[in-house]
Order: structure tokens, then sequence, then C-alpha cells
């Protein structure tokens, strides 16, 4: 089956917008992860990465409100597509058909 | 305590670097971190932030056109796939730029030879340009008169005078005069400036920039003025204008109104008012002004100024609108039988020359129009021969085009597609060599200017800027891209695919080698033709000479 590769921090991000539902935005977006995840990301490669996957139709868009600290100006509020959402699963199943095809004890040995 | 704001310069950076319809959300994102940033770190660490941010989102710049656009829209602009010739230009520029850097040597050979040519031409352009300015800067200069006599002797003899009554007789009697105004030179004057204490702090031989003048000066002729009453300022006896750069020169500031000068170290004038300094191409430069009412009393002549008698005074008269010089002539004619006697009438004849030609006419002039149009001609040639050295160099280089151009043509490129390629080249080589060019022209200006020092040349590339030039100038970017280009690019575009691609091309080898020899033989005669009018003109001497009779 043919897939729309995704990169890792693409990967990342995608989930991250999945996480915050109906809040995902650029700054959010920065702020989640590195709380999830403990890497610092930078906001511009937050919005690149949030573009691209859009253009791949991952993710759909709306502006959304304006707010004071934003100085009045309306932010793009980003929400998952089925095909965003039927890859990152996709992903996932394929990582746990590797895991299991590895075996319970062999990395674990090895660590 | 007002709210933080980000560092400006930041701000305009991210409007110069983010695609522009996304400036809003990503303004706002970066406004907001940047608060964050503030109430943690403070404002000096987030202004920090904020910038490398900014700086981060150059990305955004390039390869997003179509982020941010709703899908409707998105299919709505790209549904009806129209030829991407934005993707074939790009293609060109690209090829276009390897071929420059891979023939450097040829390319910057090239476009040094075009550049010497069009600098060479460029500076005999600004000159002619600037000779061809002189006295048209005045509003009426079309209309503009100097009414000189003739002395009708056994050889007449021409004079740049008028007798002393003859300007206010037309200003007064004749209403298709719309003004006119009587001044005298003065050759060689001591202007001192007194100390307070009887004695001169400082003295100043002046000569040819000094005259006496009327009020209606400023109305005939355009000057603009700094300080004091325009109307009233010559109006008085024994007061006199400026020039910013003498008003300088004489009180160490451009601030003298009311000041006193000492003309000859015998009469006192008072400073009424400051002009700009008058712009080079005039032939009536004037720094120092003084009220023409101070005549009778400076060389004690009450009567002198209704004396019809030998002429002593210039004159120049601004006919109203649509009024024609022959009727000025006319005039003139009556009023010299009016006012002299039958002798006097048959000895002096009053003519007219118009102020926008005068500055052509022998004897009034330096710069005659045969001189300026040979010099325009030298000019052309020059830039040609130097196309011709472009031509011949960039069809010497098309053999070696030859594979690209069989690939393209076997691809389905047409003709007239290659030959857009190819002048998409030139193009590019020319706007090198027309930046190279007008640094050169800068760099030669200098010594134009010094040679010119007599008219106080200030001739400078930024001249291209007015409106009249940028009209040349572009036309002549344009000819210069279309005579270097057309040829070269119609015999790449040539080639037989096959032939090129077999590896030897140019079925029409016979037909180029005699275009180029003919070419190398044109640029042979223009060289010598070059050679021939330089020798010829000596307009150095004319130049003196015409600036003297003023």
């Amino acid at each position: 089956m043919k897939r729309t590769y995704l990169g890792e921090f693409e990967e990342l991000v995608l989930l991250t917008v999945a996480i915050l539902k109906e809040k995902a935005y650029g700054v959010a977006i920065a702020d989640e992860l590195q709380d999830q995840t403990g890497r610092s990301a930078n906001i511009s490669a937050v919005h690149a990465a949030l573009h691209r996957l859009e253009e791949k139709g991952m993710l759909a868009s709306h502006l959304g409100e304006a707010t004071a600290e934003r100085g009045g100006r309306r932010k793009r509020l980003f929400v998952v597509t089925a095909l965003g959402g039927a890859t990152l699963s996709e992903i996932k199943e394929m990582r746990n058909r590797l895991w299991n095809a590895i075996g319970p004890d062999t990395l674990i040995a090895t660590i | 305590m007002s709210p933080p704001n980000p560092p400006r310069w930041a701000d305009a950076l991210l409007r110069l670097l983010c695609t522009p319809h996304l400036l809003e959300e990503v303004q706002g994102d970066l406004y907001e971190r940047f608060q964050a940033d503030y109430l943690a770190f403070g404002q000096k660490e987030a202004s920090r932030r904020y910038s490398l941010n900014v700086i981060g989102f150059v990305r955004l710049r390039f390869g997003f056109g179509q982020a941010g656009w709703s899908k409707a829209l998105r299919t709505r602009t790209h549904s009806n796939n129209q030829t991407p010739y934005p993707a074939m230009f790009n293609n060109y520029f690209k090829i276009a730029l390897r071929n420059l850097w891979r023939n450097r040597t040829t390319s910057v050979v090239s476009i040094l030879g075009l550049s010497v040519g069009l600098a060479s031409g460029l500076v005999i352009f600004l000159l002619v340009g600037y000779l061809f300015s002189f006295n048209r800067y005045h509003a009426k200069s079309e209309r503009i008169y100097w009414v000189v006599t003739d002395i009708l002797n056994d050889k007449p003899q021409p004079t740049d005078v008028t007798p002393r009554p003859v300007g206010q007789v037309l200003r007064d009697e004749y209403p298709f005069v719309e003004n006119a105004v009587r001044l005298n030179n003065v050759f060689g004057a001591l202007v001192g400036v007194p100390d307070g204490k009887g004695g001169m702090s400082k003295k100043f031989e002046e000569s040819r920039n000094i005259c006496f003048t009327e009020p209606e000066y400023f109305n005939v002729f355009d000057s603009e003025w700094a300080a004091g009453d325009q109307r009233a300022a010559l109006s008085a006896p024994n007061t006199v204008v400026l020039s910013k750069e003498y008003a300088t020169r004489y009180f160490g500031t451009d601030q003298a109104i009311g000041k006193t000068l000492r003309l000859d170290n015998k009469t006192d004038l008072t400073v009424t008012g400051i002009i700009e300094n008058p712009p080079s191409n005039t032939q009536l430069r004037y720094d120092v002004l003084i009220s023409y009412s101070t005549l009778p009393g400076l060389w004690n002549d009450p009567g002198m100024m209704q004396t019809w008698g030998e002429p002593i005074t210039m004159c120049w008269v601004a006919l109203k609108e649509g009024v024609d010089v022959a009727r000025l002539d006319q005039t003139l004619a009556e009023i010299t039988r009016k006012h002299y006697n039958a002798k006097g009438a048959g000895m002096y004849k009053m003519r007219t020359i118009p102020l926008h030609e005068m500055f052509h006419m022998p004897g009034y002039g330096p710069a005659p129009r045969p001189i300026l149009y040979a010099l325009i001609v030298v000019g052309v040639f020059l830039v040609i021969a130097a196309c011709v050295n472009f031509i011949n160099l960039s069809t010497a280089q098309a053999v070696r085009r030859s594979k690209e151009v069989g690939v393209r043509k076997t691809m389905g490129s047409s003709r007239a597609q290659l030959i857009g390629q190819f002048m998409l080249e030139t193009a590019m080589l020319c706007g090198a060599a027309f930046i190279m060019a007008l640094l050169l022209t800068q760099l030669n200006l200098p010594m134009l200017n010094g040679a010119l020092w007599m008219l106080r040349a200030d001739i400078s590339v930024l001249d291209l800027l007015n409106t009249h030039a940028v009209w040349w100038f572009g036309s002549l970017v344009m000819l210069v891209i279309l005579l270097a280009g057309l040829y070269p690019s119609a015999v790449l575009a040539r080639f037989n695919p096959v032939a090129a691609l077999k590896g030897k091309p140019g079925t029409g080898r016979n037909g180029r080698f005699s275009v180029r020899k003919s070419l190398v033989v044109v640029q042979f005669f223009i060289t010598q033709f070059h050679h021939w009018r330089h020798r010829d003109v000596g307009a150095g001497e004319a130049f003196e000479n015409g600036r003297s009779r003023i």
C-alpha cells in the first residue's frame, strides 16, 4: 500500500495536534511538545511542519479567535484529518508488528 | 506600565521574511511567545529570543506559497493547468547562471568589454543631456528673450546690451510683455565686510557673478528663495540679495538678513534677501544681486534712468503666453524710431535672442547644436561597437551550447523559446554590464566635471533619475539587450538538432562566418570614425569663448 512518508518530527507534531484537540495552534503545539518530549522546538520549525502536514492532507486548519496577548491577531487552529489519523495508526501498527517480530527478550538483554 | 513590545526592527524583518498571507498567524504566535518570555526572563532575553525566532521564519518565505490557503481556494487557483511558464523561466534562469559560471572568464571579458563601451557612451550622453539642459529650468524659459543691440557702423558691431530705458518702456507701455528686467553686469568689484569700527574685516575681489538688477529679476527668472521678502528685496537703493554660498563666504553664516556689505569702499549695502545657490546649468549665475536703484547714487548721475544714449544695460523680456516673438521685434523697431533721431535710429538695431536656445547659438553660448548632435552620434557608435564586440564573443561561444540546443529541440522546445532563453542570458549579462558601466561612469565624472570647471559642472549618474533621462536610458538598455542578444540567440536557435547531437553543429557555418566578418569590419570603421571625429571637434575652445560672452 502506498502511504505518504512522515518524518519523525512531523509525526510528533501530528500526535501533539491530536493531544490538544481543538486548541492546537503554533505556540501551544510547541509548548506541549516541550512538556511531553522534553525537547525544545523552534516555533518556526513547528510552523513549517504544520504547513507541510497540511499540504500532505493530514491536517486541516481554520483561523480562530484573536486574543490580547497576541496583539489582536488571530491564530490558525489545526485538526487532524481522517487521512492523518489513519496514517498515525498505520505507523503505530507497523511499529507494533516490528516490535512483535523482534521478540520479547532480545533488546532487553542487550541494554 | 505600557505593555512590553518586541524590538521594532525584528518586526520589520519579519514582515520582510514571512510570506504575506501567513504573517498574521505567525506574528501572533511570536507575540504570544514574547509575552511569556517577558514574564519568565525579562525584556532583554525575550527580545533576543524574539529576534532569533523571527530569523527562523526565513524558511516560510520559500516553498510555502500554498500554505494556509483554504483547500477550495487552492483548487480554484490551480484548476486550469496552464503552461507552467514560471517553472520554465526558473529553469532558464538557473541554466543561464550555471553557464555564466562555467565560462566565467569569457563572461567576465564580455561584461567588462560591454561595460567599458557603455560607460563611454553614458559619459557622453550625460554630458550632452547636461549641455541641453542649460537655461531651461526657468518656468518661463520658452518665453524669455534677451534684447541686444547691433551698432551699425561701417561694420555691424554686436553688443549684448540695450539703451537703459528700454526695459522700463517695454514693461510699462506694452501689455503683451508680461515682465521685463534690466541688469548690469559688474566686471570686477571690491566687496568688503565692515567691522563696525569704520574699517573692513574682510575684503573680496569679485567679478562676473555680481550684478545690479531690478526686483522683477525674481519674477522673470526662477530662483529659490531662502530668506527675506522676494518682492521688496531689491526695490530700495543700497540693498543686496546674496546666494547662500556667498552669504556664508562673507559672514560665515547664511542668516545674513540685515547685515551690511561695502561696495568698492564707498557704498554700504544692506542684505535684504538670501537665495539658494543657482544651479550649474544657468548662464546667468549671480551670487550678489544689488538693487538697480543703487546705480544713480553710485555713479552720481540722477538722470541716467531716462537717458536714451548708447546701449548700456542688459534687458530680458518675458512675453505673455502665446505671444509671437515677431511682435516684440516690431515693437523694438518702433521704440528705436520713436526715441532716436534719424541718425541714431539708423545706427542702433535691437534684436532678440531666445533664452532657451541661447546656449546653442554661436557667439552667445558654447555648445552649438551640430557639435552636440555629433557627440550623440559618437556615443551611439561607441555603444554599437561595444555591442558588436559582445556579439562576436557570444557567437564564438555558441558552438559550446549546441548539445544543449539539440536536447532542448528534441524535447520539443520551439525556436522562439530558445531565442527567449538566450535573450534572458544576454539580458542578465547586460544588466551586470550596465551596473558596472554606471560605476565606471560615476568614477569618471569627476574628471569631466573638472574639465568643465568654467561651467561649474556638477554632472552625476543621479541625473539619470529625472523623467526625461529615465526615458532615454530605459530605451538604451532595451536597445543594447536587443542588439547584443538577438543575433547570437538566433544563431544558437538555428542549430539542427540531429547534427548538433551528433557533434557537428552549424549547417549555416559559411553564413555565420560572413556576418561575423562584416561585424568586425563595422567595428574597425567605427574606430576610425571615432578617431577622425575627435581630432576635429575642438570643443574646449568653444566652451571658454561662450562663457566669457556673458
